[in-house]
C-alpha cells in the first residue's frame, strides 16, 4: 500500500472550499451547527447497519459504538431546543470499501423542526440549484419503478419480485426476501436513470425512522432520496415523532437482528425518552459529503475526492 | 467442503458456479440507502473463458473450486491426449484433452514449460509461456540483402502455427514469437 495520500492537492483545495460553501449555505438557511459525539452507548437499531464496536483497552465493558449517523443525538437536541440544527462530521459503517463506499466518511445531517415533508424536498431542490447541479426532477418510487418494470412495486409478492430480477437483471439470481429483491430491482434498474432526481414515497418496509401513510391504497413511507448521476447522495425522512411507534420499531429491529443472526445491540433508551418527551413534527436529511463532492468534481470514485483510503473491513 | 462468503470474493479467488470453476474478476459491494446489501460480481468461467455477471446477496456463500496453476513440462501427444509432467521432482504426469489445451496446441513444443491449470486434479487449461522459440519449417525463399526494409510474408512454424515474418527469414531458422499476440519478435540468438 502506498504511503501517498489518495486525492490530489488540487482536489483537497477544492474540497476545503466545498466544505466552507456547504457550511455557509446551512448557516444562511438558519441552521445552528452543532457537534455531537462520534461514540455512543447504543448504535442505530436498523438491522442492516453495522456499527463498529469499541472497547477501552483491557476492558470488556462498557462496549461503545462508533456512530453510523448523529441522528439520535441530534433528535435529543431537537426534543429539548426545537431549533434547526446541522452536523458536519465523520460517520462510521462497518462495511467493505468500494468505489462509492468508505467505512469512514463525512456526513452532513440536518433537522428542521415544525416542518413538513414537502419542505425537505423543496430544500433539497434549492440546495441542488445553489450548488450548481441544476433543478432535480421529482418522481415517486412507484412511478420510477413502473417506468422500468411496468409493475406496481407496492403490490409485488416476494416470488414476483424475485422473478422480475431473473427476467431483467440476472437469470441466475437465487431468491431473497421481498425487501432484498426490491433493493436489487431499484438499485440496478431505477437508480441508473436518476441523473438529478428526488425520489419520494418508498415502500413502507423501507421506512426505518420515517412516517408511513396510505397513498392510492398502498402503504408508503415519507422518505426522499436525492440521486445525482445514478448515485444516492442524500436521504430525507419525515421523522417519526410518535413514541409508541418508535418503541415498536426499535423492538421489531431487535427481533429481526436476532432472527438474522446479526449482533443484537442495546436499545437507545435516551432516544426513546426524548421522543416520548415530545419531538415536534420535523424532517431530517442525511447527505454523503464525499459523494456530493465527487459529483461536483466529476470523479467517479471516492478515492479521487478523499485524503486517505487505507481502511477497509 | 470449503466455501467463500461474498466478503471473501477477491480478484483471483476460484469458486464453483453451476458446477463450473470460475475465477473472480471483481466484486462490488452495493449498499442501498436502506436494507440488505448485495454484491455485483464479475467472474470468468475457466472452462469456457466467458465472463459472467452475477448478483449475490451479501453474506451468501459459494463453494470453493479446487483449482490450481502448476508449471509443467510438455512431453508428447499421443493423438488423443497431450502429456505433461510436473517439475517438482515428482515426475507425476497429467494427460490434457484437446479442449483443455485449446488454442495453446499451436504453441506446444516438447521440453518447453507450460502453466497447467488443474481442476479437481485434472487439466482444465494450458497456457503457453509469453515467448517461445520455434523453427520455421515452411516459407517462401528469403530476399537477400533486404534486412532493413519493411514487408512480410507468412511462415509455418514447427508446431503448425502461422506467423508473419520479415522477408529475409529462411526455412530452418529459429524465431522468437510472442504467444499472446502471435507475432514475430526476433531471430533467436542461437542460430
Amino acid at each position: 500500500m502506498s504511503w501517498r495520500p489518495s486525492a490530489a492537492l488540487s482536489a483537497l483545495r477544492a474540497r476545503a472550499a466545498f466544505l466552507a460553501e456547504l457550511r455557509a449555505w446551512f448557516h444562511g438557511a438558519g441552521y445552528l451547527e452543532v457537534e455531537v459525539p462520534s461514540l455512543a452507548l447504543a448504535p442505530a437499531s436498523d438491522p442492516w447497519l453495522d456499527s463498529f464496536e469499541v472497547c477501552p483497552p483491557g476492558a470488556q465493558s462498557p462496549r461503545l459504538y462508533l456512530l453510523t449517523s448523529p441522528e439520535a443525538y441530534l433528535k435529543r437536541l431537537l426534543a429539548r431546543d426545537r431549533v434547526p440544527v446541522f452536523s458536519l462530521a465523520r460517520a462510521f459503517r462497518a462495511e467493505p470499501r468500494g468505489p462509492l463506499h468508505q467505512p469512514e466518511f463525512t456526513l452532513l445531517e440536518w433537522y428542521q423542526p415544525h416542518a413538513e415533508f414537502s419542505g425537505a424536498c423543496d430544500e433539497l431542490q434549492r440546495l441542488s440549484e445553489d450548488l450548481g447541479f441544476g433543478r432535480p426532477e421529482r418522481c415517486s418510487y412507484r412511478q420510477l419503478f413502473e417506468s422500468v418494470y411496468q409493475r406496481n412495486p407496492h403490490r409485488l409478492s416476494e416470488a414476483e419480485a424475485n422473478a422480475l430480477i431473473r427476467d431483467h437483471i440476472d437469470p441466475h439470481w437465487s431468491n431473497g426476501s421481498l425487501e432484498m429483491a426490491l433493493n436489487v430491482l431499484f438499485s440496478e434498474g431505477c437508480e441508473p436513470l436518476c441523473e438529478n432526481m428526488l425520489v419520494t414515497h418508498f415502500p413502507a418496509s423501507q421506512a426505518a425512522m420515517s412516517r408511513t401513510l396510505e397513498q392510492d391504497g398502498d402503504l408508503v413511507c415519507l422518505r426522499v432520496e436525492w440521486y445525482l448521476r445514478g448515485v444516492e447522495i442524500a436521504n430525507g425522512y419525515d421523522e417519526l415523532v410518535d413514541g409508541e411507534e418508535q418503541r415498536k420499531r426499535a423492538s421489531a429491529d431487535q427481533q429481526r437482528r436476532a432472527v438474522l443472526g446479526r449482533p443484537v445491540v442495546p436499545v437507545d433508551a435516551p432516544l426513546l425518552s426524548a421522543v416520548d418527551a415530545g419531538l415536534p413534527p420535523s424532517y431530517g436529511v442525511a447527505l454523503g459529503v464525499d459523494r456530493l463532492f465527487c459529483a461536483r468534481m466529476g470523479f467517479t470514485q471516492l478515492a479521487d475526492g478523499v485524503s486517505f483510503t487505507d481502511v477497509t473491513v | 467442503m470449503a466455501t467463500y462468503s461474498t466478503n471473501e470474493f477477491k480478484s483471483g479467488v476460484k469458486v464453483l458456479l453451476d458446477g463450473d470453476p470460475c475465477s473472480i474478476i471483481d466484486n462490488e459491494f452495493v449498499k442501498p440507502g436502506k436494507g440488505q446489501a448485495f454484491n455485483r460480481v464479475r467472474l470468468k468461467n475457466l472452462k469456457t473463458g466467458r465472463v459472467w455477471e452475477r448478483t449475490f446477496k451479501s453474506g451468501d456463500s459459494v463453494e470453493a473450486a479446487d483449482v490450481i496453476d502448476l508449471d509443467m513440462e510438455y512431453l508428447y501427444g499421443d493423438g488423443e491426449f497431450y502429456h505433461f509432467m510436473m517439475m517438482d521432482g515428482s515426475f507425476e504426469q497429467h494427460a490434457a484433452d484437446p479442449a483443455a489445451v485449446g488454442d495453446t496446441v499451436k504453441w506446444l513444443k516438447e521440453q518447453e514449460t507450460y502453466i497447467v491449470t488443474l481442476f479437481n486434479g485434472s487439466p482444465l487449461a494450458v497456457s503457453p509461456p509469453n515467448h517461445i522459440e520455434l523453427e520455421v519449417i515452411e516459407t517462401d525463399p528469403g530476399v537477400k540483402g533486404d534486412t532493413a526494409q519493411g514487408g512480410s510474408k507468412p511462415a509455418k512454424l514447427s508446431t503448425g502455427a502461422m506467423v508473419n515474418v520479415p522477408l529475409f527469414i529462411e526455412e530452418g531458422e529459429i524465431l522468437r514469437v510472442d504467444t499472446r499476440s502471435g507475432e514475430y519478435v526476433s531471430r533467436a540468438s542461437r542460430k
